[in-house]
């Protein structure tokens, strides 16, 4: 343990005066009269699950357990929360909504516990020589004894015990600035000495060279008690009690440093940056309490005072008592109580729940007569006389925030700093208007927070239509090199056909008279080259390619994750910043790894499909696309960091400005290639090019379905482009059906007879049924899950219902026309049936395995995941026995 | 029993705008009572009417407007407009002049802008440009000062009021008695010295105006009252005065017959007093920061001191107020004060910085 350079007792501390500041009438005398006594046990203890500032404890009781006082009965989820423990031995009663304590009189998740009376404590573990624990784990113990803040913001103490920069004063707030509450006052005189060892522990912790306890000069007796324990102390040399001058507010943490070093927390910084911890002195004992006695927080000091009570004092209250209770201790009268405030007048909160329940930041309880709080006058006009600006201890100017808060002038209100405002209340205090000026500043920023995370919402959703079409641009420089590629085939087997038709002519000249015959050999032709056509499609990412991609693309969101925990945990400087930059580097020779692979399989493939010219376009593209990508990145990055003020502003933007050139670059060249890219081969068969424009659509809209599951499964923030993605693939192909339809219709009608035609028609309308009913499913997705894209999905619905008719309609036509083959469809049907459930089947259990194997991969959010898990094993259940039924 | 539910602060100060014009027309008093002693009923007269006035311009026109009459009214801020340009008035102004001036400060100045609050001129003061541009002749018709020759003609209660309503009763000829204020003695003054022209003035007496000396030591009394009660800063009267004694200074020109008025004589003459802690302290209409109250009280100084020495007016404190109030929104963009944890303050407009 270092000690600290110089002794401070003896050295005359300096103190500087409050800007601003009110004296509102004190009122604390009621309730020091007498010492802090125990409340008795109620009857039933209500634990709310947020009692601090951060993520709400989960349970870990279930509804009828027994817990022994001092049990952990809801552990802290994450960094920023803290457990919530049982008050006194009993039985879990319920685990549900409750009101809380909150200015909004909400409901909120608590945990009901009824005493026992045995009040028997669980087994409990001194820490005997905190000198000799590990830092860390003491700060784990604070954690684990769910200590949060005891002033009033209740922000967990053990995330405020590891600072991002090193600290060298550690504040003790003893000032207890507003009127009437006394809790802090009485905690001094009572428990001074475990203020100091509460005091000596988190000094330990900190590492801090010296202690300020401040307290204001409206509590002599505190003084007195808490420099006698200081004087007592082994370690009196850094610590000093610091009295100064009575005033509201200036209890504030940013004010009591002011008031203590002279120092401002820079706007928008925290008071570690200037190497500054406050903690209240309550917090203080709590600490104390858990490392000496091991003891949980539990319960704590609440004034209980106003003129409705006719015996106000302190009690030392179990969490989760209500306030009904606590008031009858108090002897309240229902015909004076008018007004029931949580914590001080200036900043408390109203109650008209007399069934909340005390937390861990209630400091003060006051039942207040009408008169003493007199409902509040009708405001005023503003004469701007500026005793707001007097009062106001951030040097704002009320009067004019308040004219741009009425006129809802945001940038005007920004502009005078509104952030900064702490909502002390001394403007509203002062003004003769009786103007509610807070309230106005609560409203503006709610609707400035509102506004602005509309404004980010509408920049991510820019941020992913860009890559969004950077993909779609990408994906059609491949689909056209594909059309290339087929084209050619298609070309060369025309040729070779013509010349076995020739053939043939000259052989039989005579025999080609039979329409039919011509009918079922066109379309035997037609089918072959269907299949010529849709097979390079399929080769032109073999299966190994598209494995490598799949697991490329895994890669790289893993490793975008990880690099974007790795930043946060940077930023925040804490969590495990060594294992997440190890798990960045082996993602990244992992995703290096796969690029190769997926580089090479591709050059051994590409050749075969794509001419050299089509082959430079295309790596053009991809490397626009990537450049693109880039930029968007380090715009991202910039936008970050201008956020936060950060320093590298500068070379980033350069960064993003090289980036835009590079992609600029790229985009024109790739525009030259495409241009000078070999036109389009002669339209052969109009009919044909649209089949295989058709199966390319299908493809893709296939692979973007695909890409938008797994998508789904993981959670990812690419849904909504994906959606997207799909619809548009959808789009495409329901443009390209009437096409063909169209094409083949003009066909029919020369040859109605064809069966082929029917069997066409069939596959269609099946083909449309599994788009609808897969655009339903994707519905009742979006509708469980609340997307925004359920119009577009409904409509999706009816256009697939719409053409599903359509299909229906015309399939009769043909049926009439040729009563011959109308009994030959009920098999084809039935057939096709049963390969699409097969079909089905194999891709439900695909599913399945899939879900599986994401499941053990996630480790954070895994109930989603299980759901969809549950989800595709039941579908896969179906589909097996619809395929047992069809078979 | 149902709680009251309402947002903190739920404790409140004492302040009150009523008591803030309470305390304003209070400090008012001393140089009321000098003005009355020196120039007779006249002011006193005048007073009563112009509140009378006011108290009616405003409930008319809160009655068209809708309002509730006695809550406006109760604000005491017409009275206070009232008190004022009454106070700046000769004392034997006829009431029809204080009827256009007063109805014009409270149906113009104030309520046309949406009343208290959203003024942007200060409202005496209009009335009283208003009738200083229509009405010169009236306007300058300043008494004899008690200790002048022809003082006593203005002792007479009844006189002063019959001269103010002549409706009732015959007064004096305001004509034949009136003669020149201070100000105006040594502005028009260009052939004697300054020693000379103390000795053989009437309204001259000490180093400022017959009277005038003690009307304006009284409203700094009331003044510096004021600002012992925190009803506004020092800021703008400092600025003012600061800024008429530095001018005054640089253009004094000696004691010779072409001098301007010695610094004394420009702070303790006309309605330096009166302006600097009841005029210009007018917090609607003024700028809004103590630094932009300095700023602004140091500008109607210098056009004040501008406007009695080159100008053709007298005194300057009304058209000194009416160009600063102008002034005082664009002040106020460059005023603001430094944040707690900010390195510098904020200027301009939100889009300047």
């Amino acid at each position: 343990m270092n000690l600290p350079l110089k002794d401070i007792t003896e050295s005359k501390q300096r103190v500087w005066p409050l800007t601003g500041g009110v004296h509102p009438e004190e009122n604390k005398h009621q309730s020091t009269s007498t010492p802090i006594r125990p409340a008795p046990m109620p009857e039933k203890l209500t634990l709310p699950l947020s009692q601090h500032a951060g993520a709400p404890a989960e349970p870990i009781v279930a509804v009828g357990d027994k817990v022994l006082k001092g049990q952990m009965i809801a552990k802290a989820t994450g960094f920023v929360s803290v457990p919530v423990h049982a008050p006194t031995s009993g039985t879990i009663t319920a685990i549900g909504k409750e009101a809380i304590p909150h200015p909004s009189g909400m409901h909120d998740d608590c945990i009901t516990l009824i005493p026992d009376g045995l009040d028997q404590w669980c087994e409990l573990s001194p820490v005997k020589e905190f000198q000799s624990v590990n830092p860390l784990d003491l700060v784990n113990l604070i954690r684990d004894s769910g200590i949060a803040g005891m002033g009033g913001a209740g922000f967990p103490t053990a995330v405020k015990l590891s600072p991002r920069s090193p600290i060298h004063t550690l504040i003790l707030n003893g000032t207890e600035c507003e009127p009437y509450i006394t809790a802090d006052d009485m905690l001094m005189r009572e428990r001074a000495e475990a203020i100091v060892a509460g005091a000596e522990i988190l000094k330990y912790l900190l590492n801090s060279e010296r202690c300020l306890i401040g307290i204001e000069d409206n509590k002599p007796e505190a003084i007195e008690a808490v420099k006698k324990a200081v004087s007592q102390s082994d370690n009196s040399h850094y610590i000093k009690v610091v009295v100064f001058p009575t005033k509201y507010p200036s209890g504030g943490e940013k004010q009591l440093i002011q008031i203590l070093t002279g120092q401002e927390v820079p706007s928008g910084k925290l008071p570690s940056d200037l190497g500054i911890a406050v903690q209240n002195v309550g917090t203080a004992v709590a600490v104390n309490d858990a490392v000496h006695q091991g003891k949980p927080l539990i319960s704590r000091i609440t004034t209980l005072t106003g003129e409705a009570l006719s015996s106000p004092g302190n009690l030392e209250v179990l969490l989760g008592t209500s306030t009904r209770h606590l008031l009858k201790t108090a002897a309240v009268s229902d015909q004076k109580l008018a007004t029931l405030i949580m914590g001080g007048p200036m900043m408390g909160f109203t109650l008209d729940d007399l069934d909340v329940p005390v937390t861990k930041t209630t400091n003060c309880l006051i039942a207040g007569t009408r008169e003493e709080f007199p409902p509040a006058m009708p405001a005023q006009a503003c004469i701007r006389c500026g005793m707001c600006a007097e009062a106001c201890p951030a040097s704002l100017l009320p009067q004019q925030l308040y004219w741009h808060a009425k006129s809802e002038n945001h940038e005007q209100l920004k502009h005078h700093n509104l952030f900064d405002c702490i909502e002390c209340g001394a403007c509203s205090f002062v003004c003769p208007s009786s103007i509610p000026l807070v309230q106005y500043y609560r409203a503006s920023k709610g609707e400035i927070r509102a506004q602005e995370a509309k404004h980010a919402k509408a920049e991510r959703s820019k941020v992913r239509y860009e890559s969004r079409q950077a993909r779609l641009e990408k994906e059609q420089a491949e689909k056209e090199a594909k059309r290339r590629a087929n084209a050619e085939r298609a070309a060369k087997l025309k040729a070779a056909k013509e010349a076995s038709a020739k053939q043939d002519s000259s052989s039989s000249t005579t025999a080609a008279v039979d329409p039919v015959q011509a009918a079922i050999e066109r379309a035997k032709a037609k089918k072959a080259a269907g299949a010529t056509a849709s097979k390079p499609a399929k080769t032109v990412l073999s299966a190994e390619q598209k494995e490598l991609k799949i697991q490329l693309s895994l890669a790289n969101a893993q490793l975008k994750k990880t690099r974007r925990a790795l930043t946060i945990a940077q930023e925040k400087g804490e969590g495990d910043v060594e294992k997440l930059t190890a798990d960045v580097s082996m993602l990244e020779t992992q995703v290096a790894k796969l690029q190769k692979e997926f580089d090479a399989a591709s050059a051994t493939e590409q050749p075969k499909v794509a001419t050299p010219d089509a082959e430079a376009a295309k790596k053009l593209k991809i490397e626009s696309a990537m450049a693109k990508a880039a930029l968007k990145k380090s715009e991202r990055a910039l936008a970050t960091a201008l956020e936060e003020g950060n320093s590298e502003t500068e070379a980033l933007k350069e960064a993003v400005e090289e980036s835009r050139k590079k992609a600029e670059a790229l985009a024109k060249e790739l525009a030259d290639a495409t241009t000078a890219a070999p036109a389009k081969p002669a339209a052969a068969d109009d009919e044909k090019k649209l089949k295989i424009e058709q199966a390319m659509a299908k493809a893709a809209l296939k692979k973007a379905e695909r890409a938008l599951n797994k998508a789904r499964e993981e959670g990812s923030s690419e849904l909504a482009e994906l959606e997207k993605a799909v619809e548009q693939s959808q789009k495409k192909l329901d443009a390209l059906t009437p096409a063909q339809s169209q094409a083949s219709s003009t066909n029919s009608q020369e040859k109605s007879s064809d069966p082929a035609d029917d069997k066409k028609l069939k596959i269609e309308k099946a083909m449309a049924k599994a788009a609808l009913k897969k655009a339903e499913r994707e519905l009742a997705k979006a509708q469980e899950s609340g997307s925004e894209d359920i119009v577009s999905l409904e409509s999706k619905v009816d256009e697939c219902r719409k053409k599903l008719e359509q299909l229906e309609e015309g399939k009769p036509s043909v049926t009439v026309t040729e009563p011959e083959v109308s009994k030959a469809p009920a098999k084809v049907q039935a057939g096709d049936d049963l390969k699409k459930l097969k079909i089905e089947n194999a891709m439900a259990r695909a599913a399945v395995k899939k879900a599986q194997r994401a499941l053990e991969n996630a480790e954070g959010d895994t109930s989603a995941l299980e759901t969809v898990l549950i989800e595709a094993q039941t579908k896969a259940a179906e589909a097996e026995k619809a395929l047992a039924a069809g078979s | 029993m149902t709680l009251v539910r309402q947002t903190s602060p739920h404790a409140r100060g004492p302040n009150s705008t009523q008591q803030v014009m309470k305390l304003v027309l209070l400090a008012t008093v001393p140089g009321l009572a000098m003005q009355t002693v020196f120039f007779g009923w006249g002011t006193l007269i005048n007073l009563i009417w112009c509140v009378l006035i006011a108290l009616g311009s405003e409930a008319l026109i809160l009655k068209i407007r809708r309002r509730p009459i006695s809550f406006y009214l109760s604000d005491g801020s017409a009275i206070v407009t009232a008190v004022l340009l009454a106070l700046a008035l000769p004392p034997f102004s006829p009431w029809w002049l204080t009827l256009i001036g007063v109805s014009f400060a409270i149906i113009i100045g104030r309520q046309l802008y949406g009343g208290l609050g959203n003024n942007p001129f200060n409202p005496a003061m209009l009335g009283y440009v208003l009738l200083l541009i229509s009405f010169p002749q009236e306007m300058t018709q300043w008494l004899p000062p008690m200790g002048a020759e022809g003082h006593t003609a203005v002792k007479s209660f009844s006189d002063a009021l019959f001269s103010i309503f002549p409706l009732f009763g015959h007064g004096i000829s305001v004509d034949a008695i009136s003669m020149a204020t201070p100000l105006d003695v040594v502005r028009e003054n260009n052939s004697l010295t300054m020693k000379e022209l103390w000795l053989e003035n009437p309204a001259l007496q000490y180093f400022a105006g017959r009277g005038w000396l003690w009307i304006n030591l009284a409203y700094l009394a009331g003044g510096l009252f004021l600002i012992y009660k925190k009803v506004f800063t020092w800021h703008a009267p400092v600025g003012m005065l600061a800024a008429l004694l530095v001018m005054s200074t640089l253009f004094w020109g000696g004691t010779g017959s072409g001098s301007h008025g010695s610094p004394l004589f420009h702070l303790f003459s006309g309605a330096t007093m009166l302006g600097a802690f009841f005029i210009i302290t007018d917090p609607v209409s003024s700028a809004t920061s103590n630094k932009g109250r300095l700023i602004f009280g140091a500008g109607i100084g210098i056009i004040v001191y501008v406007i009695r020495a080159w100008g053709g007016y007298p005194d300057g404190v009304a058209f000194a107020t009416l160009l600063m109030n102008m002034a005082a929104p664009m002040i106020d963009y460059y005023t603001q004060p430094r944040t707690y944890g900010h390195k510098k303050p904020n200027k301009g407009l939100p889009n300047d910085s």
